[in-house]
């Protein structure tokens, strides 16, 4: 135990003492005041700011192996800080207009932050666990922070009782890899897998172990809400609050993607060894990526509302980025990088506009309002229509070059026939991405005066410009993240 | 494998006798009905109202309350024991614990989550 130890986790220090001050502060606060938020940003750019000068030290593992500190847990920690960052600065005003206090909810986000952040650095299984628990039950609450409406209390309960069966599972499967390896320690599992270890001759059973890997896959598939274990993501995105929302299927889908890597192509299936049965794991979520991409962009083709079509699409994103860990490899590890960061960056900000555009008493989601808009709120327009081509996948921007990544890595695995599946669903999905644009800016509204309203340049509408800033600058130069990610993770 | 198989045999044995035990009384047992033996037993008293009762939420907050610092205790059982072995460092944490947990206690008391009305 060493002092260095600290300094490799301190930007999750920093994050669980902010949310600790947010929460105190909170509780003493006679007046609700915007400090609670002043004081999450300040939080998280400390994070980001403390990984930053990680990102330049010697890789460690922290506290007797249960912490990884190198580039990649190091860019993960920014993103979910930059993610938490963004949705504060979008609720404040949602927040306020249903005379909700923030204080919570902020704390709320930090903790689920921390969560993520051990989940990216979790050098043991432990660690991995317990930051999915961190993560998913400020989730719990979260989605339903509204207590007094029921579809979000209903969010909140479906969304806890799925969520803690998912997680017996994900334990589960932790018990079996431990039962047969003997340890819990991705770094001796890796060891052990690559064949450097010798196998603990009288617990290991090439069977257990295929079963304990599905048992994880399932509890992570469904964090990630991979088809078939998507049921819930639809139900729980519409009912809970959108910002929220916005956060869950980022933050909380990338967090899960990110031990992802590090239990698969990392630990329990390393790309370099023959391994008993590996062929058959990457088949398996090399199957959970291709139904996941078909299946959510088919469905959210019939979709009338708007926060329900960009659930499904939430689905269809996780099956992209489940295609670049099935490829197992190292293209397919800078692809989910690069796709966690525009994906972030494109979903929240959409999820952003909603929450502007909605209405405190729950109506606002239908397809059928954004007839016209770029009439009405013609910023808002230009910036959802980007968005909406980012997400597309149409080249000027971000969403291409992630998706461009993601299925090199599948092609480099020799899974040619999944890049396919991807790149068709894409074009089944750039329908109803288009139809959004077609509708705000084709069609006019018929019983509707069009009366342009101005912007009022508030958080919401900064977080979302400064989101769409860094989407177009990504896309006109994705070298920029390219590069980035190719010198972190060399 | 071979090791799981003495784990298997405790399950069903386990499993068989609970079954057995729970039902032998049933099976058994002579059964002679009346109207005041089928009644809802209340200790002798005539049953009031309905069985599923809707319960205020606050015996849920205190419980779940109660849950955490029970928790608390459960963890500062084995630091006591191994004290003298694990030395300083681990006074150290056990204090960052108890101070989270009282920050968490200082927020519930301040929220109002123990005021009764």
């Amino acid at each position: 135990m060493n002092y260095n130890d600290f300094i490799a986790v301190l930007p999750l220090i920093i994050l669980a003492m902010t949310g600790l001050a947010v929460m105190m502060w909170d509780a003493f606060e006679k007046v609700p005041s915007r400090s609670p938020l002043l004081l999450t940003v300040v939080g998280g750019m400390g994070a980001i700011v403390a990984a930053v000068a990680n990102l330049t030290a010697a890789p460690v593992i922290a506290f007797g192996g249960l912490f990884f500190s190198n580039t990649y847990t190091g860019f993960f920690t920014i993103i979910f800080s930059a993610a938490a960052v963004l949705s504060a600065l979008l609720s404040e005003q949602f927040l306020k207009e249903r005379e909700m206090i923030i204080g919570e909810y902020c704390a709320l986000i930090l903790f689920s932050v921390c969560g993520m952040v051990m989940m990216a650095s979790g050098a043991n299984l432990i660690v991995t666990f317990l930051g999915l628990e961190t993560m998913s039950i400020a989730f719990y609450v979260l989605a339903g922070i509204f207590r007094k409406e029921e579809s979000s209390n209903e969010a909140s309960l479906k969304y806890f009782l799925l969520g803690s069966f998912a997680t017996g599972f994900f334990l589960y499967g932790i018990a079996l890899v431990y039962g047969t390896t003997g340890t819990m320690n991705l770094a001796e599992i890796r060891t052990i897998m690559l064949g450097l270890a010798p196998k603990p001759a009288a617990t290991y059973s090439s069977l257990l172990l295929t079963l304990g890997m599905l048992f994880i896959i399932v509890g992570l598939a469904f964090k990630v809400s991979a088809f078939p274990f998507h049921q819930w993501a639809p139900d729980v995105y519409e009912g809970s609050p959108t910002v929220v929302a916005g956060f869950m299927s980022t933050a909380g889908k990338t967090a899960a993607f990110s031990s992802f890597i590090l239990l698969f192509p990392y630990a329990l299936l390393p790309t370099a060894a023959v391994h008993l049965g590996s062929e058959k794991i990457q088949i398996v979520l090399a199957i959970l990526a291709a139904c996941s991409m078909l299946y959510g962009n088919i469905v959210a083709v019939s979709q009338t509302r708007i926060k329900r079509m960009l659930a499904y699409s939430s689905i269809a994103h996780a099956g992209y980025m489940l295609l670049g860990v099935s490829a197992l490899n190292e293209n397919g590890i800078t692809g989910v990088a690069i796709y966690s960061a525009v994906y972030i960056l494109m979903q929240i900000s959409a999820f952003g506009i909603v929450s502007v555009l909605e209405k405190s008493d729950g109506n606002g989601f239908e397809l059928e309002d954004y007839v016209g808009l770029s009439k009405r709120r013609p910023w808002l327009a230009f910036l959802l229509a980007i968005i909406m081509l980012s997400l597309a996948g149409i080249p000027p921007f971000a969403g291409f070059f992630g998706k461009y990544y993601l299925f090199l890595a599948a092609i480099n695995a020799g899974m040619v026939w999944l890049a396919i599946v991807g790149v068709v669903s894409s074009i089944i999905a750039s329908y109803f991405y288009l139809r959004v644009i077609v509708l705000m800016y084709f069609r006019q509204a018929n019983d509707q005066v069009e009366v342009s309203v101005p912007e009022k340049i508030n958080t919401s509408f900064v977080a979302i410009a400064f989101a769409v800033a860094a989407l177009l600058v990504l896309g006109i130069y994705p070298s920029l993240l390219i590069n980035t990610i190719g010198y972190l993770f060399r | 494998m071979s090791n799981y198989i003495p784990l298997f045999l405790m399950l069903v044995i386990a499993f068989g006798f609970g079954a057995i035990m729970a039902n032998l009384s049933k099976w058994i047992g002579p059964k002679k009905p009346t109207k005041e033996k089928l009644s809802t037993y209340e200790s002798g008293m005539e049953p009031i109202g309905t069985t599923r009762d809707r319960i205020s939420i606050k015996y849920y907050i205190v419980a779940m309350l109660f849950i955490i610092f029970d928790i608390e205790i459960v963890f500062l059982y084995p630091w006591a024991v191994t004290f003298d072995k694990i030395g300083v460092f681990a006074l150290g944490e056990m204090f960052l614990f108890l101070a989270l947990l009282f920050i968490g206690y200082i927020y519930i008391l301040k929220k109002g989550a123990l005021q009764w009305d």
